[in-house]
């Protein structure tokens, strides 16, 4: 099969990306050209016998090195030297889209004219003869319309059969002007003469022409004292006989040159001027009616987004809870394997707990490439601009703030459009102090706990308001220290709206999405396993205190408790019977441990019991035993049922169902009572007073074990050591060592919260954790909790997702590190002023 | 080469009114754009070249404003307005 390439070339919204999703469809490569930040499309498709790649270049008005993208575009034509360049022109905008075909020809790059939206221009009443058009440009000319793939198979058929034939056609040559000529000819000798990097690679004439319009990246690579000289001779002769400067009239001459085909090829039977997206523009531009559809929409967005996504969400929640029971079921029960560790507490939990947001991600990506597609979004920050001018930022700085709400990660790389560098380098610094989701489950723990309800929404509120406070004060600090410049001018076409295509829309949606993913198949991974090594290592070997020895002694106490019992029972006093039984159970429970339900040994365990029991209650004192464990199973029947029923529907404390749930209870409950009051009595209080507090202990003894195995762990030593450092702040170790948790991802805070305060599994609804919260902090500190929280060290993928867009490293870490300063001096300000002035209950 | 992009006679003051005072509606002719490098290359290459035809679309009180240039709708940054003469 043969090969060839086609490099697609056209001003941003001439409905080039249309056209290369309809090519390649989900066959596309989304990647970064080598050393910039800007964004290489490629892909495949077949045409025949011939398979075709297709690199999608930047959208540029121009070929002429202003910002990157057209470096980007220009180096790629000049040095990868495509098969063809298909340049996208949109037809209804012929003019100014023959600026850049008049530059592509001047480069003398093999190409085919596409007249894009040919549908648009022939409803305006605009008629374009693509014949004369052909001829004068000196290229083939093919109409289509690009969201319909119409006269898609004709241009893939001229650009295979023009990279066939290998014509490369002359360079189009311009007619400057009798002014510019001269000029021209005079630079073009004197680069000719001279010893230059660029004279082989280039045309004298075209490279006359670049640096006669002073294209900065020309003029860095080519000029000597000579052709300086020579330049700066040529433009003051200009400005004095004409009064005006090289690239203005470089430009007005090609505008001439264009004006010249157009008034042959282009036929205009009727002007239309008030379009439809006029008039939605009076309405979304409008001052007083604009804003409110504006919020009218991010509201939307952001109530799609997380509505919708719950379903899913849970989904794959339960998908990773599968996962995890399933790999859990290859070790035997209950046994001790590192490497079972690894995979279900560090890998799947890890992972598991990034990838759950993908529903939420997808969705705001989705929604965005509708609000994109259709044109909206540059309304939006056009909406935008004012407000954010003032912070000295550019109205399309907004959208990446945004979709801070969300997540910081796609936030990050929604700052591609911004072509400034200070504007992008700002927005990327202080996009993470926009309190994004993940964030919370920690504010959903802590603010119940500390505030009263009248004041909890509140609360939360001023939570977000102090982000964006400090996102404002953060890029006007930046913008005028670090990043300091003018505010580059705002300067933007507004593309006419249209109807965005579901399969246009998708593929951008998955682009964004799949780099989520792949984060979370590479970063995330690789640092759940370092988090769960570190909270798992080193084991401690001799633990502060003998837990065996604390679990047999409760054991014991427990057993010995039994026998108060007895009378109540009608027993003898020194009776073990029931205390036996007990035991019985103990064992059996101890040794199922190790068993799966379906699992031979799990059924053995249980027939020794039972054989056990019956061998009891055969003997000595059997039938006050029997009795005994009637009564139980009923009563335990009765409350286990009562408590399924309402896990299971639900209802409110004190509704009617909860009621009537109460009442078929209790009247099974008094139903054993009936059968022997006595021994009913004996089974309630071997419930409460025995049974209970037992399994309490045992649970307070594992867990204090656990608190124990983590403050050795790396983790908690790392907690440890920063502790007087986070002090002054009101943190103590374990907060320390939550934080470190933070770092991953924000949302596994709460979770290793809930290991430190040895409650087990915690979320942010969880009571047990809110009680020990209660218990150890104030108001005031809890405060300061949520603050550092909000401010310091984005998650690991925001930093890694820096380091990518920024292509630095140093950046990267200059945000980690600024940004957790920030959080430190802040919390520190808040804590110490709030201690000395008595508030929150310092 | 800092200033380099200041169009019109190297003496006296820049012709026309500033873009930025221009009322919705109103169509006028772009004279000189007194801009940077970058900008002005950009502008130009947008078309916004001495004696094209401007329509001032929208204008709100502060902030850009949004001009038709040949079949497009560009939104201008205020501050980018007032450098831009027209008559």
């Amino acid at each position: 099969m043969r090969k060839v390439t086609i490099a697609l070339a056209g001003n941003p919204n001439s409905g080039k990306s249309s056209i290369f999703n309809h090519l390649t469809g989900a066959r596309q490569h989304v990647g970064n050209y080598p050393g910039v930040t800007v964004e290489k499309k490629e892909g495949r498709c077949n045409h025949g016998e011939v398979e075709i790649q297709v690199v999608d270049l930047p959208g540029t008005y121009s070929l002429t090195a202003y910002s990157i993208d057209e470096i980007v575009a220009r180096n790629y034509l000049l040095e990868e030297k495509p098969d063809v360049v298909v340049n996208i022109a949109d037809a209804s905008n012929l003019e100014r889209n023959l600026y850049l075909t008049t530059q592509l020809r001047e480069l003398g790059v093999p190409m085919v004219l596409a007249l894009n939206m040919s549908d648009v221009t022939r409803a305006r009443g605009i008629e374009i003869d693509c014949e004369i058009l052909s001829r004068a440009l000196g290229v083939p000319v093919v109409s289509t319309i690009g969201h319909k793939g119409q006269g898609i198979g004709e241009l893939l058929d001229t650009a295979v059969s023009l990279a066939s034939n290998g014509h490369h056609p002359a360079p189009l040559k311009v007619e400057y002007g009798r002014d510019l000529e001269p000029e021209l000819a005079s630079i073009q000798q004197v680069v000719e003469q001279q010893e230059n990097p660029l004279t082989g690679k280039y045309a004298p004439r075209w490279l006359a022409v670049k640096l006669l319009e002073k294209d900065a990246d020309i003029r860095r690579q080519s000029v000597s004292p000579v052709v300086s000289a020579a330049l700066g001779q040529s433009a003051k002769k200009l400005a004095e006989r004409s009064g005006s400067s090289p690239e203005i009239m470089i430009a007005e001459a090609r505008y001439g040159f264009i004006a010249g085909i157009c008034q042959e090829a282009v036929r205009s039977s009727v002007e239309v001027r008030q379009q439809l997206s006029d008039r939605v523009d009076a309405v979304v531009l409008n001052r007083g009616l604009g804003l409110p559809v504006f919020l009218g929409l991010m509201y939307l967005v952001f109530h799609l987004t997380f509505t919708l996504g719950e379903p899913p969400m849970g989904w794959i929640e339960s998908a990773f809870q599968w996962a995890s029971t399933t790999l859990s079921g290859w070790w035997p029960r209950g046994s001790e394997s590192v490497l079972k560790s690894l995979l279900v507490d560090g890998i799947i939990g890890g992972v598991g707990a990034v990838v759950v947001f993908l529903p939420n991600i997808l969705l705001l990506f989705l929604a965005i490439a509708i609000l994109e597609d259709s044109g909206y979004m540059a309304r939006a920050a056009f909406l935008m601009d004012r407000l954010m001018h003032k912070i000295g930022l550019h109205g399309k700085s907004f959208i990446p703030m945004l979709l801070g709400f969300g997540c910081s990660v796609p936030a990050i790389m929604a700052t591609r459009t911004l072509e400034n560098r200070a504007d992008r380098l700002t927005t990327i610094m202080v996009t993470p102090l926009m309190s994004c989701g993940a964030r919370l489950p920690i504010y959903a723990l802590i603010i119940p706990v500390f505030f009263p309800v009248g004041l909890q929404g509140w609360m939360l509120w001023i939570i977000y308001l102090i982000g964006i406070a400090l996102a404002i004060g953060a890029a006007r600090v930046l913008r005028s220290t670090l990043f300091r410049g003018a505010t580059v001018p705002f300067v933007m076409e507004l593309p006419p709206y249209h109807l965005p295509t579901l399969k246009g829309v998708l593929i951008h949606m998955w682009e964004r999405g799949s780099l989520y993913l792949k984060k979370a198949g590479t970063i995330i991974l690789a640092l759940s396993v370092l988090l769960w090594a570190l909270t798992s290592y080193p084991k401690k070997e001799h633990y502060d205190q003998d837990y065996q020895a604390m679990t047999g002694q409760a054991r014991k106490d427990f057993l010995a408790k039994v026998k108060d019992l007895n009378p109540d029972l009608g027993l003898p006093g020194d009776s073990v019977v029931l205390a036996q039984a007990v035991q019985a159970e103990l064992a059996l429970a101890a040794e199922q441990e190790h068993y799966y339900e379906h699992e031979i040994g799990y059924a053995q365990a249980q027939e020794k019991y039972n054989d056990h029991l019956e061998k009891l209650k055969g003997g000595k004192h059997g039938a006050a035993l029997a009795i005994f464990m009637e009564i139980r199973e009923m009563v335990t029947r009765a409350h286990q049922e009562f408590d399924q029923a309402v896990e299971k529907a639900g209802p409110e404390k004190g509704s009617p169902a909860d009621a009537a749930l109460e009442k078929s209870r209790d009247a099974r409950l008094a139903e054993a009572e009936k059968l022997n009051p006595k021994v009913y009595g004996a089974v309630v209080k071997f419930r409460q007073d025995l049974e209970t507090p037992y399994t309490e202990q045992m649970t307070r003894i594992k867990r204090a074990q656990e608190a124990e195995d983590l403050s050795y762990s790396l983790a908690g030593r790392i907690g440890h050591a920063m502790e007087p450092l986070i002090k002054p702040l009101g943190f103590d170790w374990k907060i320390g060592t939550a934080l470190l948790g933070a770092f991953a991802a924000k949302e596994v805070f709460v979770a290793q919260l809930g290991i430190v305060y040895s409650v087990g599994k915690a979320d942010e609804g969880s009571e047990a954790l809110r009680d020990q919260l209660k218990y150890h902090y104030t108001p005031l500190q809890a405060f300061g909790i949520m603050l550092f929280c909000l401010i310091s060290a984005p998650c690991i993928a925001t930093i890694a997702v820096t380091r990518r867009e920024t292509g630095s490293t140093g950046w990267a870490l200059f945000q980690l590190g600024s940004l957790t300063l920030l959080a430190y001096l802040v919390t520190l300000m808040v804590y110490q002023v709030g201690r000395l002035a008595g508030i929150g209950g310092a | 080469m800092k200033r380099e992009g200041i169009v019109g006679p190297p003496t006296g003051p820049p012709p026309g009114l500033p873009l930025a005072l221009v009322q919705a509606g109103q169509r006028v002719r772009l004279a000189a754009v007194e801009a940077g490098y970058g900008l002005q290359g950009r502008l130009l290459a947008m078309g916004f070249v001495p004696g094209i035809e401007l329509e001032v679309i929208h204008k709100p009180p502060t902030g850009p404003i949004l001009v038709r240039i040949g079949n497009s709708r560009v939104a201008l940054g205020r501050g980018m307005a007032l450098k831009m003469r027209v008559e």
